[in-house]
């Protein structure tokens, strides 16, 4: 050094020995391994190590900070012994007053001839405004790509949340979402809460702090939890800020989506329900009595209602198990009061709904579901209607077959007349309801006598069904009688009958056959007023029609001259036999192929005693006969002796 | 799925030969063992491969789920056993892969015959009466340190090095080793391997091993080497003169003569 000064000569030229001391950069020469053997003042002025502290004792890569000594072994010697330098590593310096100095270091090998290292040139630059202005770079790029990485998601979980017509579709969308954001999730679920309180007492936007293993966040609307997302994570995940706060925006969107979807949900099951309630009714009334209605009832409710239905009517014999009786017990008297009663037990949810028109209880429905399958509140109100329309459907039956019985007894009462006893002939008359209808139809016959020689028969069909059919037949039956007098003869009687079905509506286009047999004589005169002809079954095993005296129904005379009548000889043997035209008629065919089957089952069966006959006729005729109507028939044998 | 490919497995030396497979810690790939490797072709079959996110390994078979343990890691080195049907191997693991070494001897012990772990470290945080020489502060200041020489790697770096004229291969070898580090999957491993707790595994070692213990070498302090040995049943413990972590690099002399003693002594 001369008088000038450090750091130059007059010529403003430097000493190499200053210019290394006082470089704008530190410099360390350190052995292969790292041990310093020389370092310059800069590198002391910048740190504040001494200099005897650091030469021959300390490592280079010592005085890094931990996080920066471990990169150093990994990374830097690693590369800098493969490529023989390395050039601006980020590292912090741990300076002896515990401040950390960013720094950026270059370094490369100085090899001996034979390759082997000799010795590491490291030069040291200050990087404090640079690592500054570098994390705030960073600090921006992350900013920027996870802002940007928000909107992408949040855009893309509002299309994906809008589409979803089901809370299914909304729940599956946001899982899918969450896993897409969050890398740290590794598994994400939503269970469907029915506007509970939010757990935890989490409500609001935020979610919960993050934690490690899993997060739960509720999905509020309007204070009410209406599902709860549970994001588990990844085992090195961890949740930071940054994606609470997305997971607290697509939790936003989700719920009011979630609460969408129900409400849609909610109108799609109403409008299922009433489907199925309007199917289930409208199959019921198609059945005619209560036992009916209420097997079907327990057969079309499951699986839509329940796994398993149980009808229960007061007049049960038979209520079914214990539990089934009395929950239906419970049902029938404490109507609706508190919500139908309700069990839970054995792995069974049942629920017992009173079935009941006005005050008296028909009976009760209990529906059985096998848990997890459960009765959800809003359920039980549809139940409830559905219930409703049931026992009014039961109700209609019970009426209808009260009625029936009326009718019956009414019209059994009226066919119940003496028949004529006489050595002469056999006779025998059948009744036989269709099994489809509850109420009884109009169809009638009689025979009575007509003097010691004569015998009268008849066979008629009243328009209609009920208990105003059943009392024009009574009607119609007893002024049959009434105007058959002694020689008046079938062409007359049925013109009395015209006159007296003016007075009788309910009567008119009853259709009417009317026949009388001398005894004596063997004759058959006969008169068909609208009605099927007469069939005649000789002893020679021969049957025909007698379609003669043919006119048209009761309180329709012909236009011109009197009502017309037929005649027939027979011999002793012979079968007159009468009927109502459920015995021949079949929906979708020719009344010719019914008789035609008449007359075969008649000579088929010509020995049977006429009540036997008119059995096995019958049966045979409606044997197959899903929608058969009433029979009426009657058959007069005249005696071989 | 190709599993060579995928892991870029190279095959090289005596095809007769025991194989010897030669595994790369974190930081780096294959080319860490480029001075220790080939000392052993004349005798052996020799394996070097890049874990899946790094080096010439194939990118897109990084699946976050199954790396998010040493088990996925674990797995890549059954397959690869697996694929070219390797028995009674020696592997050769450098810092975390010694451990992984460690879990796959005990999943499949006719495969490996014997462990070489160079550098251990069962567990890198302290815990009660555990010395792993870090804090979990000090993991985090790591994770830091990565995140900041990002920006260095992928921008300036790279260009210098090409900039070689005179050694181009150097080039070529950052480009295939850090540029294809994906930021993200490096930060992944880095907090699989150093919060990565594998002093359970150690009893269950009955593959013979060796552990190589380097001089002040602050990722695995001697005491981490000492209890790596003591918890091993009948393994050797050597300590070698090199300084620092890594011994294959900076002393692939002693290195290779250290892994040849163990090797020649194993029963045939």
């Amino acid at each position: 050094m001369t008088e000038h000064g450090p750091g130059g000569d007059e010529r403003g030229l430097e000493s190499a020995a200053d210019l290394y001391e006082n470089a704008p950069c530190g410099y360390l020469s350190t052995l292969p391994e790292g041990t310093i053997v020389r370092v310059n003042q800069t590198f002391l002025n910048w740190t504040g190590f001494r200099r005897e502290d650091l030469v021959g004792r300390r490592r280079f890569q010592d005085l890094l900070s931990v996080g920066g000594r471990i990169y150093h072994e990994t990374h830097f010697a690693p590369l800098l012994r493969m490529q023989g330098q390395v050039r601006e590593i980020a590292a912090e310096i741990a300076c002896p007053d515990g401040r950390r100095l960013p720094v950026l270091i270059n370094s490369s090998i100085r090899f001996a001839a034979d390759g082997t290292p000799q010795s590491v040139r490291t030069t040291v630059f200050d990087a404090t405004d640079r690592r500054r202005y570098e994390q705030e770079l960073l600090r921006v790029q992350n900013q920027a790509t996870t802002s940007e990485r928000r909107v992408r998601l949040l855009r893309s979980a509002a299309e994906r949340m809008a589409s979803a017509s089901t809370v299914a579709e909304v729940v599956s969308a946001l899982e899918a979402v969450v896993l897409e954001g969050l890398p740290a999730a590794a598994r994400a679920t939503v269970i469907g809460l029915d506007g509970e309180e939010p757990p935890d007492g989490a409500r609001g936007e935020h979610p919960p702090p993050g934690r490690a293993g899993a997060i739960e966040v509720p999905l509020v609307v309007a204070d009410r939890a209406v599902g709860l997302l549970t994001v588990a994570l990844s085992p090195a995940g961890a949740l930071d800020d940054d994606d609470m706060d997305l997971l607290g925006a697509l939790v936003l969107q989700a719920a009011p989506a979630v609460e969408r979807a129900r409400l849609y949900e909610d109108a799609v099951e109403q409008g299922r329900r009433a489907a199925l309630s309007a199917r289930i009714i409208s199959a019921l009334i198609q059945v005619p009595t209560v036992r009916e209605r209420a097997r079907l009832l327990e057969q079309l409710g499951i699986p839509e209602l329940a796994d398993a239905v149980d009808v229960v009517l007061v007049d049960d014999r038979a209520p079914g198990p214990e539990e089934i009786a009395s929950l239906a017990r419970l049902a029938m008297v404490d109507g609706a009061a508190a919500g139908p009663p309700r069990r839970l037990e054995g792995g069974i949810d049942r629920v017992a709904l009173r079935l009941s028109v006005g005050p008296d209880p028909l009976g009760a429905i209990v529906l059985s579901r096998i848990v997890p399958r459960r009765f959800a509140a809003d359920e039980l109100g549809f139940l409830g209607e559905l219930a409703e329309r049931a026992a009014f459907a039961l109700g209609n039956a019970r009426l209808l077959e009260r009625e029936r019985s009326i009718a019956h007894t009414l019209q059994a009462a009226l066919l119940a007349g003496e028949r004529p006893r006489d050595p002469r002939f056999d006779v025998a008359t059948l009744y036989q309801p269709a099994d489809r209808h509850l109420d009884v139809g109009g169809d009638w016959s009689d025979v009575f006598a007509l003097g010691r020689n004569r015998v009268g028969l008849v066979v008629g069909d009243v328009v209609g069904r009920g208990i105003d059919a059943a009392s024009a037949m009574g009607q119609l039956r007893s002024a049959t009688r009434a105007v058959a007098g002694f020689q008046v003869g079938p062409a007359r009687v049925i013109e009395r009958l015209d006159g007296f079905v003016e007075s009788l509506p309910s009567a008119r286009m009853a259709t009417v056959v009317y026949a009388e047999i001398d005894l004596d004589a063997r004759t058959v005169t006969y008169a068909c007023a609208g009605h099927l002809p007469p069939a005649l079954l000789t002893s020679d095993g021969d049957a025909r029609l007698l379609w003669d005296g043919r006119s048209t129904p009761l309180g329709l005379p012909p236009d011109a001259g009197p009502r017309s009548e037929g005649h027939a000889t027979t011999a002793r043997g012979d079968s007159l036999i009468l009927y109502t035209d459920g015995l021949v008629e079949r929906r979708g065919e020719v009344i010719d192929a019914g008789l035609d089957r008449l007359l075969a089952a008649l000579i088929r069966c010509r020995d049977e005693p006429p009540p036997r006959l008119l059995e096995i006729v019958t049966g045979e005729l409606r044997a197959d006969l899903p929608d058969n109507d009433d029979i009426c028939a009657l058959c007069l044998r005249l005696e071989t002796g | 799925m190709d599993i060579c490919r995928r892991n870029n497995v190279v095959v090289t030396g005596r095809e007769d030969g025991r194989p010897i497979v030669f595994a790369h810690g974190f930081g780096c790939d294959q080319t860490m063992w480029r001075f220790v490797a080939p000392r052993f072709a004349d005798t052996h079959r020799v394996v070097t491969f890049d874990f899946v996110g790094f080096g010439g390994a194939d990118i897109s078979a990084h699946d976050p789920d199954r790396y998010a343990s040493l088990d996925g890691y674990t797995l890549d080195v059954l397959e690869i056993l697996e694929e070219l049907d390797l028995n009674d191997a020696i592997f050769v693991g450098h810092s975390v892969a010694a451990m992984i070494g460690v879990l796959a001897a005990i999943r499949a012990p006719d495969r490996i015959g014997a462990l070489v772990l160079v550098g251990p470290s069962p567990r890198y945080i302290d815990d009660d009466g555990y010395v792993g020489g870090f804090s979990a502060e000090d993991i985090d200041g790591l994770l830091a340190s990565l995140e900041s020489n990002y920006l260095g790697w992928s921008g300036a770096m790279a260009p210098v090095i090409m900039g070689n004229p005179d050694r181009p291969e150097l080039g070529e070898e950052l480009t295939n080793s850090f540029c294809r580090t994906d930021p993200a999957i490096a930060r992944n491993f880095a907090r699989v391997t150093f919060l990565s707790d594998s002093r359970g595994d150690l009893p269950r070692v009955s593959a013979p091993t060796l552990v190589l213990q380097c001089s002040d070498d602050v990722i695995a302090q001697d005491a981490v080497g000492a209890y790596v040995h003591e918890h091993i049943a009948g393994s050797t413990l050597v300590h070698l003169d090199a300084v620092g972590h890594c011994p294959h690099l900076s002393s692939p002399d002693e290195t290779a003569a250290a892994i040849r003693d163990f090797v020649s002594a194993l029963p045939q």
